[in-house]
């Protein structure tokens, strides 16, 4: 049975409880949905982390922080995401369950009302936020812009998706770009708040063992103060590919990254993701997966090599970390893999494995706080939403022709490859 | 007959067994009603920095460096195929890590969980290693460490750990150097096994809903008792002071990267010490400290900025970490800040915050099974125990801490490593 109660508590305003006892934990998390647009995207985001940096009762980070440490280290935190071809604001409190408490304050009900004041009294004077916190969070963006070129795997992910993309608002960076970031002034946060308040589609989600329903009761009277003209969750589906790109980078890494994306030909709410689901799983979701076995294994040719499913954007992808001399070998065996998949040599051990690794992990995934929420708010977009135990009938249910069909489906897209010098 | 003892927490409600299993083994088990999965480790108390050791008072043997991480990879291989495709019929989620002071093996799993506790208790239990699936394994070791090669964390981790350490072999790379491990053979392999994976010298735990007696029913079955043996690690002798206090590499990154180390006098850590140096390092590094604002202001770090407390077999210290664009001006702030703290003392407000910021982590890390058994096999090793420590983090006095604070973090010790775009 479906553990989460919801209830719409303005119009496209929504608040999902899930009552559970096992927690040592509490968490309120505010998903907030607002379409993903090249010109507002980099003023959604800075918005979403001036948010959770101070708010007009603890008016700077110091003061917030220290309220958030004195309750026994809660956490208050703000993401932005891309959740189909919506750019999603992810506002969340988390900390210890009410009976752990030293004295006995209610942690849960101040840290329900911290996530309203953070929403709805922001720091603004004069239609504007404040300057030197806008600076603080630009120069915090501009670090975790940077930072993603670190990491090279994350950096070569990244420009295989920007590549692929290109021709659409997915292939717009979560956070806009550098150049909007830095053009941004205080007013322009402003508008952006007002324009989440009124369009934007809240999803509210409470886990823990305590009653929400004061937090329930503040959000649903900050509303009624706020005139609404909800957005429709919007995410549009590439489902073929017109020509196939090659694109190719250099730098002075020791290994190089081989990226390859396909299109399915399948996405949510299609009921067809979950074969391709499985598909993907058999090709290189687990280490009993073709890819691990024969590339990395049998072949020695790469330190990691593994496929994943983006089932929102009817997109899959093909990770590895390859050396130089190895890139053409390594490409002909993983794309080799695929054409087996395809003429259906697929055995019952393959289909088995990845039907166990996929029902475990969602069976897993709802034993943390964090894991539960995200388990069915990933499911917004779907034709229904299911528990674990419906969502693994499904995927036990799928036959060796339903992938063969879905694997059939796959086409190359586009390959991106980072080449150490 | 095997011991068990009953643990309980009367602040959580929680409980766990703490077994002496007749065959040497401990074993751990902590119950966590209505949860879906299960979690087990089996470590052993063997890591990359153990390279020299002896048996029940024998010859020192000197084994090449990576060999704990090269037999952790070896031991996947069974004689009767692939541990982790005999994970494949149940489903379980499995892997293993090798650090600097032990190798575990561990799984997750919702269903079929005695099945995968038989895969994990006998696979580690069995070694085979033959010369053709040793040599095998260089190809794809040599490519994770090309792998790490890439990475700006793990470079600017070992180049300070190579500043502040002269002989310790915590400043070698987990996993070896592609040379190194070319000399590793079969008899290597075997000796290290022989030695390290006496189930004396190891731990199981076990977090998630079940049944003790089942479990035990599996390891009575499973584990045939193991002949103590008194197992010694060598490492040369190790100065107090550092090598030296800056260093500094180019690498393709577009944020720079700092570590800055503060060496210790290599000691071993006590429950009630831990609980005190956990309250110093919040002090010094949460969002909500003092020191976190003189940075922030500044705009001398982001919300990377970290610290952890590093110890092991002989070696202890507190690394700061994070992205800074200025580095050596952070570094300077974080020191001064340090000298003035144990000069002047630290406000009982500060205290008080950082000490329930670790209270509340310590109960939140309850919350998961993975983690309450990664947990378990760490504090084993450590001589710790998961329930009293947090009755000490909520028993200590300002005047503990302060008291700490005044036999650690020495500013003169420590030693800065960052990484520049180039």
């Amino acid at each position: 049975m479906n553990p989460m109660k919801t209830v719409e508590i303005a119009d496209g305003v929504v608040f999902n409880t899930i009552h559970d006892n096992r927690f040592k934990t509490m968490k309120l998390i505010a998903n907030i949905y607002l379409p993903m647009k090249k010109e507002t995207a980099a003023s959604n985001a800075l918005l979403c982390y001036l948010l959770v940096r101070c708010c007009k009762k603890y008016p700077d980070f110091t003061t917030l922080s220290r309220k958030l440490g004195s309750l026994y280290g809660a956490m208050l935190d703000g993401s932005v995401s891309k959740v189909g071809d919506m750019q999603c604001l992810t506002i969340s409190v988390g900390g210890i369950d009410d009976k752990y408490a030293l004295g006995d304050e209610s942690v849960s009900e101040q840290l329900g009302e911290l996530l309203c004041e953070v929403i709805f009294n922001p720091k603004v004077e004069d239609r504007r936020f404040d300057e030197e916190d806008m600076k603080q969070e630009k120069r915090q963006l501009f670090d975790m812009i940077d930072s993603e070129f670190n990491d090279k795997r994350t950096y070569a992910l990244i420009q295989l998706m920007k590549n692929m993309c290109s021709d659409e608002v997915y292939g717009l960076r979560r956070y806009g770009s550098k150049e909007d970031i830095e053009a941004l002034t205080t007013e322009d946060i402003y508008t952006s708040w007002l324009r989440m308040l009124s369009d934007a589609h809240f999803e509210f989600t409470f886990v823990g063992s305590s009653d929400p329903q004061k937090a329930v009761d503040v959000i649903h009277n900050s509303f009624k103060e706020i005139k609404r003209t909800p957005i429709t969750l919007n995410n549009e589906v590439v489902r073929t590919v017109e020509a196939q790109k090659d694109v190719e980078e250099e730098m002075d890494v020791a290994q190089s990254k081989l990226e390859i994306g396909f299109r399915t030909g399948v996405a949510e709410p299609d009921s067809e993701t979950v074969a391709t689901r499985l598909m993907c799983a058999i090709l290189g979701g687990t280490a009993s997966s073709k890819l691990f076995l024969n590339v990395r294994e049998k072949k020695s040719l790469c330190y990691y090599c593994m496929s994943r499913y983006f089932r929102l954007k009817g997109i899959m992808i093909v990770e590895s970390g390859v050396e130089n001399t190895n890139l053409e070998a390594a490409k002909s065996a993983i794309l080799g893999e695929i054409e087996e998949l395809k003429k259906g040599n697929i055995t019952d051990f393959e289909i088995n494995s990845a039907k166990l690794a996929i029902v475990n992990s969602f069976r897993s995934i709802v034993d943390t706080d964090t894991g539960l929420a995200s388990w069915y708010s990933s499911q917004l977009m779907d034709s229904s939403v299911d528990t674990p135990e419906q969502a693994a009938e499904k995927i036990n249910a799928v036959t060796k022709d339903e992938i063969v069909a879905a694997a059939n489906k796959l086409s190359l897209d586009t390959i991106f490859t980072l080449k150490s010098r | 007959m095997n011991n068990i003892t009953e643990v309980k927490s009367a602040l959580t409600g929680d409980k766990y067994y703490k077994i002496d299993h007749n065959s040497g083994l401990t074993i751990y088990l902590y119950p966590k009603k209505d949860y879906n999965s299960k979690y087990a480790i089996f470590g052993t108390r063997f890591g990359s920095v153990n390279n020299a050791f002896s048996l029940d008072g024998g010859e020192v043997k000197r084994v090449p460096d990576g060999i704990a991480h090269y037999l952790e990879h070896k031991m996947f291989e069974c004689e009767d195929g692939d541990a982790f495709l005999k994970y494949a019929k149940t489903g379980a989620n499995a892997n293993a890590y090798t650090s600097f002071d032990k190798t575990c093996y561990l799984f997750g799993c919702a269903d079929n969980f005695n099945e995968s506790l038989e895969i994990l208790l006998d696979f580690v239990s069995r070694p085979y290693f033959t010369e053709e699936t040793v040599a095998k394994e260089q190809g794809i070791i040599g490519q994770e460490i090309r792998m790490y090669d890439d990475s700006a964390e793990w470079r600017v981790m070992f180049n300070m750990l190579e500043n502040m350490y002269h002989n310790h072999p915590v400043q070698l790379d987990i996993a070896g150097t592609v040379e190194s491990i070319a000399e590793i053979t079969p008899e290597l392999l075997y000796d290290c096994y022989y030695t390290f994976y006496n189930l004396n010298n190891m731990v199981l735990c076990i977090a998630g809903d079940m049944e003790p007696e089942d479990i035990l029913k599996t390891a009575d079955r499973l584990l045939k008792p193991c002949e103590k043996h008194d197992i010694k690690s060598y490492f040369e002798d190790e100065p107090y002071e550092i090598v030296s206090d800056y260093v500094e590499q180019k690498f393709p990154v577009s944020v720079p990267l700092f570590n800055l180390g503060f060496k210790d006098k290599a000691h071993k850590v006590s429950q009630k010490e831990m609980a005190e140096i956990e309250i110093i390092c919040e002090l010094l590094t949460s969002a909500s400290s003092k020191l976190y604002k003189l940075l922030d202001d500044k705009k001398l770090i982001n919300q990377s900025f970290d610290n952890e407390y590093f110890y092991g077999q002989g070696y202890n210290a507190v690394i700061f970490s994070g992205e800074s664009r200025k580095p050596q001006e952070a570094c300077e702030v974080i020191r001064s800040y340090i000298s003035d703290l144990r000069k002047n003392g630290i406000d009982k407000e500060d205290f008080e915050i950082a000490k329930r910021e670790v209270y509340g982590d310590a109960i939140s890390s309850l919350n998961s099974v993975d983690s309450i058994a990664n947990m378990m096999a760490d504090f084993h090793f450590n001589g710790m125990d998961i329930f009293s420590i947090i009755d000490d983090i909520a028993a200590c006095t300002l005047e503990d801490v302060e008291k700490r604070l005044a036999s650690m973090l020495d500013v003169n010790n420590s030693t800065l490593s960052v990484v520049l775009p180039r």
